[in-house]
């Protein structure tokens, strides 16, 4: 089997919902906590508690304010955040590309 | 990890992606905003031109700076109400691109063109229907809304059709199309973004 190193791949990232949070901050300059509920299908403690993680391991930052008394959340990816999610989605990239290379040789050896 | 598990999750990364991009909040309550207020300064300009209201060319001309006036703070009031966007992205800022480059042209044919007489008061009807079609065609487009796409055609063929209209009627007649094809739109849309709930 070609070379592929699991240790490669980013924990904090590799759950279905912190990717899928990464993935719309990566495509938006800001997101309201709504917008993100909205896009991920999420209920408000789950968004949550994935959104303190990966505030922690540095990847998004939120800005907390009432407006009308109301609290509003606004999500940013950091620079920290858009590398790691660079190259979280590059190591994927790269397994499909070897499990491709991998199955092809398999196939000329046959 | 498996091959197809990592697929997965790229195609879900790009479909979300595409999804967060291209999201759009189209300004609903902006459409019924301008298109009262030019709604109501085309009704007028009927009314005095036909003679059912007292006045003359310059009446005209003050309503239409009132009009655009009230047009610009009631904007302005509900912009504020609604503070910001629930997303900034690509897709939003250049609808409100597309709507600043309809506006401007605008503005400077009815203003500029007219005071120069450049530009028939009759011919801005049909002129405002082809920009106004123009703007919803791109907004249809960039929010991925088919029906306000296709509103634009409609828009195009009331273009041409203004353009068939003779005298004064024709202020009659786009005050009900933009009342029609503007206003009722504007007001679907705000409707669909209140049940989107973001």
């Amino acid at each position: 089997m070609a070379e592929f190193d699991h240790t490669l791949i980013d924990d904090v990232i590799h759950s279905r919902l912190r990717l899928a949070i990464m993935a719309v901050l990566a495509s938006v300059d800001r997101a309201e906590f709504s917008f993100l509920r909205r896009q991920v299908n999420a209920t408000d403690g789950n968004l949550g508690a994935h959104l303190r993680k990966l505030e922690e391991a540095g990847y998004i930052r939120t800005e907390k304010q009432f407006v009308e008394r109301k609290p509003r959340t606004d999500c940013y990816l950091t620079d920290a955040g858009r590398s790691a999610f660079r190259n979280y989605v590059e190591r994927l990239g790269s397994l499909v590309q070897v499990v491709k290379v991998d199955s092809a040789n398999e196939k000329k050896h046959e | 990890m498996e091959e197809s598990k990592a697929a997965a999750d790229l195609a879900f990364i790009r479909k979300i992606m595409d999804e967060s991009s291209s999201f759009a909040e189209v300004g609903g309550d902006q459409f019924v905003v301008w298109g009262a207020v030019t709604g109501l300064g085309m009704l007028g300009t009927w009314a005095i031109a036909s003679g059912y209201l007292p006045g003359n060319g310059n009446t005209i001309w003050t309503t239409w700076v009132v009009a655009l006036a009230a047009g610009f703070l009631l904007s302005y009031w509900r912009s504020r109400q609604q503070k910001r966007r629930p997303v900034s992205n690509s897709a939003n800022r250049q609808i409100g691109a597309v709507w600043f480059a309809v506006g401007m042209p605008m503005l400077l044919l009815f203003f500029v063109g007219q005071s120069y007489g450049l530009l028939r008061p009759q011919a801005i009807p049909a002129t405002a229907a082809a920009l106004l079609g123009t703007g919803i065609y791109l907004t249809g487009t960039l929010a991925r809304i088919n029906w306000l796409r296709n509103l634009a055609f409609v828009w195009w063929l009331a273009s041409i059709a203004l353009m068939l209209v003779h005298g004064a009627t024709v202020f009659l007649v786009y005050a009900l199309l933009v009342i029609a094809l503007y206003v009722l739109p504007g007001i679907k849309l705000s409707q669909m973004a209140r049940r989107a709930g973001v």
